[in-house]
């Protein structure tokens, strides 16, 4: 299948000193795909969505997003070209309200301006009203309509991922990173969590490129799996190849040889 | 639904504080007779400016400590133009304004890279850096001695200055006027975008926000304002010195605002009020109030981060948690 590749990573590497993250890594996701990407802890996953998403500049090689080189763009430039991104760790703005929230995820489409907004004119109260039009629909898409004046903080962490989502679609991506989003969930919110990022594929056509180390999550969800060990691809497949893949599991169980 | 009624019902009760407030500020001199106490009024006023003005950047994650450089700059920019140049009053504190903007736009885009602590640490320094200039430049700014003999403004030949009563009015126009319009900053596009950055630089980068552009205005808008309270007051005092513009200033203006919460907008207003009438109450004995404030500050920090505004909701919720009891 020789589709047009709509996220490449062309020999991406990443050296921080003497230390070198990820190598010479070269992947293309298809538009449309549910790409997983998985590795022992260190492998240089979260490197890889660093690098693409702006955080970090990548010490050599490209990165080629349907069709325009973003190497080295800074995160407002790669967000505002619809690649969003979330994250694991402040996921959400915690003293936010879950609509507020939503709401700080509009600033891109924002066009009143500064003088309209802080006049509070007809012009900027009319695109306000159509934002949160908008963002509670996406609550509603999300399920969590109920919940859109909870103080994020004050929420489970599951809910708080999920709003994320929401977040990150507000920006109309055409391809959604998405950083362990089932980490610490319990089995529940985990599928539920894994069928929302399935609808948003199915449903909106977003290509998905997810990082996760629940192995049932991202293998029952992946059309194609690349797997990342010290900072290099040793296997790239469907989820049964990888399964199966000697490589794969070697790089797994070795690490945990070489910890003890 | 609960909760919508609640914002509607405190964005009246707000609604009704600020008129109660403007009508109390509207006829305080037929009240308050006396000379001296209108003084205090105006200089409370000022510092209100001030320290609403260092809140903005504060959002973003910026305590800019030596934030009486940007009010220095405004002041001796305004009052140098206005006895040296002989311009007209109210254009000098335009350009006083102008000037800590641009010199805020240009510090901006260098410090404001750099976060937190070191970050306060800088501007403290830059403050010392200023006040040694305008201490060694003795041509241009009088040195030690300062500048003396600032014109008041003028409407018509009328000399604002020259009884306190009509300069508390247009002190109080010129406050209620910098309050509101930072007010409604905090509460637009950009101040959402502020709020943002202040949880989260990445997650809002991420986002679309570009971080140190936001940053730059909050710190330029504060340095606009800044400018303008350092030039209210040379003309308001007809005089202005280093000594007018020091660490200890900055400091206490820093005071006033964390303790009346930074939090909120009201949070600057409550702080310096309640701690200028302390100090006006300990006005015999000075050496005390340093003492004070710094008894006061210290729990403020520690247990109530939300300042004397969050005092209410506190007791409310003591209250409730009693009678659960």
């Amino acid at each position: 299948m020789q589709a047009m590749a709509f996220l490449e990573l062309q020999c991406l590497s990443k050296q921080f000193g003497g230390l070198t993250a990820v190598s010479e890594l070269d992947l293309a996701i298809s538009p449309g795909e549910i790409r997983g990407l998985i590795g022992p802890n260190g492998a240089g996953k979260t490197t890889v969505f660093n690098m693409i998403s702006g955080v970090y500049k990548p010490s050599e090689g490209r990165v080629i997003f349907d069709g325009e080189d973003i190497t080295g763009l800074p995160a407002h430039e790669v967000a505002k070209r619809q690649l969003s991104r979330t994250f694991q760790l402040t996921a959400v703005f915690r003293e936010f309200t879950v609509l507020r929230n939503l709401l700080a995820a509009y600033h891109l489409f924002s066009k009143a301006g500064f003088w309209n907004s802080v006049l509070n004119t007809s012009l900027s109260k009319k695109e306000e009203e159509q934002f949160m039009g908008n963002a509670l629909e996406t609550l509603r898409f999300l399920g969590i309509e109920d919940l859109k004046n909870e103080i994020a903080k004050n929420l489970p962490y599951g809910h708080q991922r999920v709003m994320s989502l929401g977040m990150a679609l507000i920006l109309k991506p055409k391809l959604l990173m998405l950083d362990e989003p089932v980490s610490g969930m319990n089995p529940q919110e985990t599928k539920n969590m894994m069928d929302r990022i399935r609808e948003t594929r199915d449903k909106k056509g977003v290509t998905i490129f997810l990082v996760e180390h629940n192995m049932k999550a991202v293998m029952g969800i992946s059309d194609q799996i690349s797997v990342l060990s010290f900072g290099k691809k040793i296997a790239e497949g469907t989820p049964q190849e990888i399964k199966a893949n000697p490589a794969v599991i070697e790089a797994y169980l070795g690490v945990e040889e070489h910890v003890a | 639904m609960n909760q919508v009624r609640a914002t509607v019902n405190s964005n009246r009760k707000n609604k009704i504080r600020v008129f109660l407030l403007l009508a109390i500020l509207l006829v305080l001199p037929l009240f308050v007779r006396s000379p001296y106490l209108l003084h205090v009024v105006i200089i409370t006023a000022l510092y209100i400016i001030l320290a609403t003005a260092l809140r903005l950047p504060l959002i973003t994650g910026r305590f800019n400590i030596g934030v009486v450089a940007f009010a220095a700059v405004g002041a001796y920019t305004s009052a140098l133009l206005a006895l040296k140049m002989g311009l007209n009053v109210w254009l000098a504190l335009l350009a006083g304004c102008a000037v800590s903007g641009v010199v805020a736009f240009g510090l901006g885009l260098i410090i404001l890279r750099v976060s937190g602590l070191y970050f306060g640490m800088l501007t403290m320094c830059l403050l010392e850096m200023l006040r040694h200039y305008l201490l060694w430049h003795r041509k241009l700014t009088g040195g030690v001695m300062g500048i003396l003999n600032i014109p008041s403004p003028t409407i018509w030949g009328f000399d604002l200055g020259a009884d306190k009563v009509p300069f508390y009015y247009l002190t109080m126009i010129v406050t209620v006027f910098s309050i509101w319009f930072i007010y409604r900053i905090e509460r637009s596009r950009a101040g959402m975008a502020f709020q943002a950055i202040g949880q989260s630089d990445l997650l809002s980068e991420h986002l679309g926000i570009h971080i140190a552009r936001y940053r730059l205005l909050a710190f330029v808008v504060s340095g606009i304002f800044a400018g303008l309270m350092g030039g209210m007051t040379a003309h308001y005092l007809h005089y202005t010195s280093p000594e007018d513009w020091t660490i200890m200033q900055s400091l206490t203006i820093q005071i006033f605002m964390v303790v009346g919460g930074r939090g909120s907008a009201w949070g600057p207003i409550v702080g310096t009020t309640v701690l200028m009438t302390l100090s006006e109450m300990l006005r015999g004995s000075k050496e005390y109030l340093p003492l004070v404030y710094g008894v006061i500050l210290i729990p403020v920090i520690l247990f109530y981060p939300r300042g004397l505004v969050g005092l209410p909701h506190s007791i409310s919720q003591w209250v409730a948690r009693r009678r659960q009891r």
